[in-house]
């Protein structure tokens, strides 16, 4: 609790002497009556008294209690608003034994009324104990927060909110101007001798500025960053800033459009803990943010892939999502033109390839709906990286999920090398991931090399993506040892066992164990039973293609008669898919840089072969699961997916350029028209800088000519402008222990409450009043003439 | 106060009116209050009047019955033999009113007087005695018209002051009274009750008969006091500071049962006790004990 005037109290209080000497010395004497029945008077006369004696005291009381009222009235109190249910409690508390103690005095005073002053004192003593307690309380709640002294230097930090959503504009303002202006406003309303520190969502610690112009400075320095830190993070770096503070009295403020997503937090009770450590700490929140946003956002694209061969087609799909109004929107996709000149800073402008408006498509989203837009195949991409965007037509609150960037990678095939004993079909497989018509038109994604097994020992193999080992026969420990030097090196090994693995003890070599998943122990035999792939778990890369069908793939129909069984399988092999019985189908391990797939029955044996196949995976009706699973395990030796093309802003792009030269140095062309120099290490090149949205475009300096890219984009949820509840807030930072405004009164009334907290004036005036008028009451009662 | 208090024009109109509505009574309750052996000894024909059921048949006129074939009964101014004594408490005490026109002390004297008249008229001699811790003043018993002027002047030029002993006045006149008479007192009996009940039964075992007026003010009676009050008996000048509010119930519960002794003791002793206050109006008051007693006699 804190006084406004504190001494008008001590003063006042000095005051309450005065009733009692008025009391004393000019009691107001009782009506003279004359009256002869005195006899009949006489015999009550004992109990009268009493009573009497009873009624000046209190009448005594009530006029010490109206001075101390009007003491108190005059020193304006004032309690912290956490505090003030506990001084409610109390209140409630002492009125009540206040007016127990007086019923327990009046029916003192009637000799009838004696089980009901017990019942009343009882009572009074109890709810004497709960006032007492609910004052300890209060006293423990509001302790350490400084109230009552408007004037008194303050430590503030304000905190705004720089996440991208704060770009919405609402009357002519983006939230952030609207949060500074306010900013500003609330800088010169600190007393004299205050400390500001102005934080944002950027990265770094938050420091107290010199001095208040420093800190007006910084506010009209914000801007807008891609990759906020939570806003909850920052807040517990300025609870720690201030709890630092040496200025006694510490003030919170948070500029926020309170959406959801800017108040996520991983451990909720983190900065409600922090807030109830420090209770000293005022936390106000300016809510900046526009109650129903109208935007139209475009969701996240998706490309048909990131890494094309020639002759690849490329789609794309996006979301339409509107929130307060649908309507038609149309939206454009553009495409830029390779060009491998550009970019280019030609007479200080930089020059950048052209968008070219590729396609268009009209949608309706419905209001808090969301459309899904499928563009047409783009068709024949020239090799090279390809920058686009999709873009909505049209203008809403909030442009940065107006558009969103894309980048994709038009290669060469990839290289892979087919090597099979004498007599194994290979035709099967080469189909499967390289059919004659895709040759034929140019649009393979794989060159596919076959050899004998036998030259495995003499092939140039660098210069191949990957080596598929087709049922291998047993190979000496040097082939063992060029193929695991190959993986090192970062190719893609695929080993599928058949017939020919025998003996099995030829691929426990120590050699061929650097590459097998396990020891090679026997062969197992369906026999009668059935037995077939069952891929329980889809996680791996190589079954994405089954998630969306995986109750209705038929593996049951594609049998399998034999297959090897690993035992002791090293401990960093993984089990990628079962048979039906259990036993591994596919296993990877990883070897340096490459990876190896080893399947454990053969993917290669004809169904009208000399020998019984292993399995009519690739014969059976309806192979279809076989010649996904097969493309997906070359494209997953090849490391296709290796190749990220497009990241959301903050990660780290890495780019590999092995295939495109020798430069180690690039000029960096980020998307607001900046150059920068970079290193490229190892045959790849890291790009941490990727807060800005767009295109990233790299050039190499040295030998010839490289061109590399990448796009940036916002996450979807970094432009979702749901807002968030008040009770949720409550959970988060603790109910009463924050003031909420969204207009500059409130601000005003909520910073009042803040550091004046609850003001018990006009309350004390209301029980002065009441005491005023009991008190004449009484004295009316008593001295009646 | 001076005669002409009582004779002021409400008073002589209500005494009139108790005289012209009450003339059955004057000629006949004071007959009903006479002993039965007088009854019949002094007969000066008044009027006949027509039989009505109630009336006693040996006062049927047999002769204008012969006459006219109606019942009528003789009606007499009796000649009584009875002596009626007005006994009236002056003390300090008397004089007290709260808030009406008359102190208990007035009324009391309007009782009397009316009383007085009635007696006169009726042609009883009437005396007239007052007493405070004593006797004072007394007037012998006449029944001539000018008793009343007597009676009034002797009551006008009394003040009602001092302290009373009203048991030692009370022996004190049964020890002046030698014949039977109607002993009519006027007080408020602000006394002790036992001794006062002791010298009531001294004086009817005297053989008189005894009309006991309780007077008491209103404010005696209800207690009519809230707030803080001194209260200060004007006889022994004690005070008492006391809240009125609190107190009234009590109050009214010892008036009552104070009343009640008295109430008692006169079935128990056979005398009449009339409680009044200053509040009612004492020709309705006294006409309904007159009524009451007819109808008892």
């Amino acid at each position: 609790m804190a006084l406004v005037t504190g001494s008008l109290l001590f003063l006042g209080s000095l005051f309450v002497a005065a009733p009692i000497i008025v009391h004393l010395a000019t009691r107001q004497r009782p009506r003279h009556i004359e009256f002869p029945a005195l006899r009949f008077v006489q015999q009550s006369r004992a109990q009268n008294q009493r009573r009497l004696q009873l009624r000046q005291w209190l009448l005594l009381l009530l006029r010490c209690a109206v001075v101390l009222a009007l003491a108190a009235a005059l020193a304006r109190p004032s309690v912290p608003t956490n505090a003030l249910g506990q001084w409610g409690a109390f209140a409630l508390f002492f009125s009540a034994t206040l007016l127990l103690t007086l019923v327990f005095v009046v029916a003192l005073t009637h000799a009838d009324q004696r089980l009901a002053a017990m019942v009343a004192g009882a009572l009074a003593v109890v709810t004497l104990l709960g006032a007492g307690y609910y004052l300890w309380r209060s006293l423990q709640t509001g302790e350490g927060r400084i109230i009552g002294d408007e004037e008194a230097p303050i430590a503030a930090v304000l905190l705004f909110d720089t996440s991208p959503r704060m770009q919405y504009v609402w009357e002519n303002q983006t939230r952030l101007e609207a949060g500074g202006e306010t900013g500003l406003w609330l800088l010169e309303q600190l007393p004299r001798g205050s400390q500001a520190a102005i934080a944002d969502a950027h990265p770094g610690s938050i420091v107290f500025a010199p001095d208040l112009s420093t800190a007006r400075a910084a506010i009209q320095r914000l801007r807008i960053t891609n990759t906020p830190q939570p806003l909850v993070e920052k807040l517990q770096a300025a609870i720690r800033l201030l709890a630092a503070s040496e200025n006694e009295r510490r003030e919170l403020y948070v500029f926020t459009d309170l959406s959801r997503q800017a108040w996520r937090v991983a451990h909720e009770a983190d900065v409600r803990e922090a807030l109830a450590e420090h209770e000293e700490i005022v936390l106000n929140l300016f809510d900046v943010g526009v109650e129903r946003p109208n935007n139209v956002a475009l969701g996240e694209l998706k490309l048909s892939g990131q890494t094309l061969t020639p002759g690849g087609r490329l789609q794309v799909e996006t979301s339409v999502a509107a929130s307060e109004k649908g309507g038609s929107r149309v939206l454009e996709l553009y495409l830029e033109e390779p060009d491998p000149q550009l970019p280019l800073i030609r007479d200080g402008h930089l020059e950048l390839p052209t968008p070219v408006l590729r396609m268009r498509q009209t949608t309706q989203p419905t209001p808090g709906g969301a459309v899904r837009v499928r563009f047409p195949d783009l068709p024949k991409l020239p090799l090279g990286v390809h920058h686009g965007y999709v873009r909505l037509v049209g203008e809403d609150g909030l442009k940065i999920d107006d558009a969103r960037y894309f980048s994709v990678l038009v290669r060469a095939p990839w290289k892979v090398l087919v090597c099979a004993p004498p007599n194994t079909a290979t035709g099967l497989f080469t189909e499967a991931v390289s059919p004659y018509a895709f040759r034929a038109g140019g649009r393979s994604r794989f060159e596919i090399s076959e050899i004998p097994q036998a030259e495995l020992s003499r092939h140039d193999l660098t210069k191949y993506a990957a080596v598929c080992l087709l049922d291998p026969a047993p190979l000496n420990a040097a082939v063992w040892r060029r193929l695991a030097r190959f993986v090192r090196h970062g190719g893609g090994l695929g080993v599928f066992l058949g017939r020919r693995a025998s003996p099995a003890a030829a691929f426990s070599v120590p050699a061929a164990q650097e590459l097998l998943p396990g020891v090679l122990q026997r062969q197992w035999r369906a026999g009668s039973r059935e037995l077939y792939l069952t891929p329980n778990s889809l996680n791996h890369r190589i079954l994405q293609p089954f998630r969306q069908i995986a109750s209705s793939t038929p593996w049951d129909r594609l049998p399998v008669l034999k297959h090897w069984v690993f035992e002791q399988l090293a401990p960093e092999a993984t089990i990628v898919m079962r048979y039906s019985n259990g036993h591994p189908a596919v296993l990877e391990t990883s070897l340096g840089g490459g990876r190896v797939l080893t399947m454990t029955t053969p993917i290669s044996d004809a169904a009208n072969s000399t020998h019984p196949p292993w399995n009519y995976l690739p014969t059976s009706d309806g192979s279809w699961p076989y010649v996904v699973l097969i493309n997906e395990m070359t494209l997953y030796l090849v490391g296709s997916g290796d190749e990220r093309l497009n990241y959301l802003a903050g990660e780290v792009a890495e780019l590999n350029y092995a295939d495109s030269g020798t430069a180690q140095r690039f000029e960096l062309f980020t998307p607001d028209g900046d150059r920068q120099e970079i290193v490229g290490t190892r045959d790849r090149v890291s790009v941490r800088a990727t807060d800005l949205v767009g295109a990233y475009r790299l050039k190499g300096h040295a030998g010839l000519p490289i061109s590399l890219g990448f796009s940036v984009n916002l996450p979807t949820a970094a432009s979702d402008l749901t807002r968030i509840d008040s009770a949720r807030l409550d959970v988060l930072l603790g109910q009463s222990r924050y003031e909420m405004s969204n207009s500059r009164g409130e601000f005003t009334r909520a910073i009042g409450v803040a550091r004046q907290g609850r003001e018990f004036f006009p309350h004390l005036l209301l029980l002065l009043a009441l005491l005023l008028v009991l008190e004449r009451v009484l004295a009316n009662r008593f001295y009646r003439r | 106060m001076s005669v002409e208090k009582y004779l002021k024009p409400e008073v002589i109109r209500n005494i009139k009116r108790l005289d012209l509505r009450a003339q059955f009574v004057v000629k006949g309750f004071l007959q009903g209050l006479h002993a039965s052996p007088m009854h019949g000894f002094s007969v000066e024909f008044s009027e006949h009047r027509r039989y009505a059921s109630g009336d006693d048949p040996k006062d049927i006129d047999w002769l204008v019955y012969a006459k006219t074939d109606k019942y009528y009964v003789k009606k007499f101014e009796a000649e009584t033999n009875i002596t009626g004594y007005l006994v009236v408490d002056t003390s300090r005490s008397m004089g007290y009113t709260y808030r009406q026109d008359l102190t208990k002390f007035d009324y009391g004297v309007c009782l009397a007087a009316a009383l007085c008249y009635l007696m006169v008229h009726q042609q009883d001699p009437v005396g007239l005695i007052t007493f405070d811790q004593r006797v004072r003043n007394s007037l012998p018993p006449k029944s001539r018209r000018s008793q009343m002027a007597a009676v009034l002047s002797l009551l006008s030029r009394l003040q009602p002051t001092g302290e009373t002993n009203i048991s030692a006045s009370l022996l004190q006149i049964a020890g002046m009274l030698r014949r039977r008479s109607l002993v009519m007192i006027f007080s408020d009996l602000l006394s002790e009750q036992d001794e006062v009940i002791a010298a009531l039964r001294r004086l009817r075992h005297g053989g008189h008969d005894i009309i006991l007026f309780h007077i008491l003010d209103e404010a005696e009676v209800y207690f009519p006091f809230s707030g803080m009050v001194e209260l200060e008996d004007p006889e022994s000048g004690q005070t008492l500071e006391v809240d009125a509010d609190g107190f009234q119930q009590d109050y009214r519960q010892a008036i009552s049962e104070f009343r009640d002794g008295y109430q008692r003791e006169s079935v128990k002793s056979g005398f009449d006790y009339v409680p009044l206050d200053t509040s009612m109006q004492f020709d309705k008051a006294l006409m309904e004990y007159l009524l009451r007693r007819r109808s008892r006699g």
